[in-house]
């Protein structure tokens, strides 16, 4: 069964997009009539983005790339990130680069 | 019409919205609505406005948020409302697993009001304070329905979590039993509606009726006992003996009832059916003029046998005259008087029927005195 819901979220600039978010953990089910910021979700993957770079950078390879899938999650209480497994059902494929690559 | 127990639910929920979201709940007392805090929980912090749309009469009222606990399991607040003749669910806590669950709510699916049923699987939490239900889909917008019990017919518990919103995987509630004890006046309250309000008692079928267990819906040993005498006008003069004969009842306040004559057609006709409908004994005078009349036949008998399936009253036909057609009505099953099956006028002495009659009445109010049910 599908188990993606639509929800809508509230960009910076003020327009309300809809996106294809997962479900995530029980819910309590009162019915929300505000819309999320999407920040909740830029949050989530700004704290992931800089704790992948910041591991790596530990590691100091000459070069490296990262990809990894995010779906937008919806919790009680609002929007958050997922990370995926894979990229194929991502919201967002996000891929970093830096330094020599072969 | 005894309604339905499905009906009943519905006129007694309502939406409930606050400026940052928007659930159900359900009236429990006259004027109070119970939901779960969660629902108004912007409003209880931010001392923002809350919403309460009654669908069955389609009009909005605000409200007060009267009692809110929100702490460890505990999510349940009380809404009042400026009402006091709202209709009421019947709050009972008893419930299984594998009890089928009937609720009523206003999900993001179906903003107007839609029915979802559940298995009940058991309890869950740390003090097992939580009902788990299973095969429904718990929606946003379903938190604060109420969860019916069909096989009692009470109100087991509200419903507060889903377990996956897209699928029907069901979710969990807070249990009745833990409701009354966080609001122990309701008890009281509850009593006081289901005495005088008998409509959601009376659509119990003979299944669940009995697994009711409540002390205070027996009849109270004090109070005379109601009855209302369905006759035709054509047999006036029969039914003013039979009056005479149970005078002392009344003197002794066994009995009580409907004593003026009934003129169909005029503003006493409603005053007629309500006294049906509350009345716990009905005699039926029966007589060629009685089975003829439309009205006699197809309302007031209608739903005197409805109260007595109901298991709501008793229903006792008293035959005065001869009425082969009698035979043949779905009344006929009834155990009529006299007991010997001489209509009344074919006695020789009249009296003589009417103080059998009057003492077989006698033994159906002293039953219905001991057990508390007809």
């Amino acid at each position: 069964m599908d188990q993606t819901e639509v929800v809508k979220a509230k960009l910076e600039n003020g327009t309300v997009i809809n996106i294809e978010a997962r479900q995530i953990g029980p819910q309590r089910i009162a019915n929300p009539n505000f819309t999320a910021p999407f920040t909740e979700v830029t949050q989530a993957i700004e704290g992931i983005a800089n704790s992948v770079v910041e591991t790596l950078k530990k590691v100091q390879p000459r070069g490296a790339s990262v990809e990894f899938g995010l779906e937008v999650g919806a919790e009680s209480g609002g929007l958050t990130a997922l990370l995926v497994k894979g990229t194929g059902t991502a919201n967002l494929k996000i891929i970093l680069q830096w330094g020599e690559m072969n | 019409m005894v309604q339905s127990l499905y009906d009943l639910l519905y006129q007694c929920t309502v939406v409930v919205s606050t400026s940052k979201s928007q659930g159900t709940g359900f009236f429990v007392a006259p004027g109070l609505v119970l939901t779960c805090a969660h629902v108004v929980k912007d409003a209880q912090e931010n001392h923002t406005p809350v919403e309460v749309l009654w669908k069955a009469n389609g009009r909005k009222h605000s409200a007060e948020i009267e009692k809110y606990q929100e702490v460890a399991e505990i999510d349940l607040a009380l809404l009042k409302i400026d009402l006091n003749d709202n209709p009421c669910v019947l709050l009972y806590g008893a419930v299984e697993p594998r009890n089928f669950l009937y609720s009523f709510g206003y999900p993001d699916t179906e903003p107007e009001g839609a029915s979802t049923t559940f298995e009940s699987e058991g309890w869950a939490g740390g003090q097992l304070e939580r009902l788990k239900f299973k095969q429904g889909q718990a929606r946003p917008g379903m938190s604060g329905s109420p969860l019916l019990n069909w096989e009692t017919g009470g109100v087991c518990g509200i419903v507060q979590i889903s377990y996956n919103i897209s699928i029907h995987v069901g979710g969990t509630g807070l249990l009745t039993t833990v409701i009354l004890q966080e609001f122990p006046e309701l008890h009281e309250q509850q009593k006081q509606y289901h005495q005088q309000h008998r409509e959601w008692i009376d659509s119990l079928d003979a299944v669940q009726r009995p697994r009711i267990a409540l002390d205070w819906l027996t009849l109270s040993p004090e109070g005379p006992v109601e009855v209302f005498t369905c006759y035709d006008q054509a047999d006036e003069e029969l039914r003013g003996q039979l009056i005479t004969h149970l005078v002392q009842m009344r003197r002794n306040g066994l009995i009580t009832g409907h004593e003026d004559k009934l003129e169909i057609g005029t503003e006493q006709e409603e005053e007629a059916k309500k006294h049906l409908d509350r009345a716990r004994i009905i005699l039926l005078l029966v007589s060629p003029n009685f089975l003829a009349s439309e009205y006699h036949y197809s309302v007031e008998m209608q739903r005197a046998l409805e109260r007595h399936q109901a298991k709501a009253a008793r229903v006792i036909p008293i035959i005065l005259r001869d009425t082969p057609g009698w035979k043949d009505t779905k009344f006929a099953g009834l155990l009529a008087l006299p007991r010997n099956g001489k209509p009344v006028v074919k006695w020789p002495d009249r009296d003589e029927a009417f103080a059998k009659i009057t003492e077989e009445i006698k033994n159906v109010v002293g039953n219905l005195k001991k057990q508390g049910t007809p």
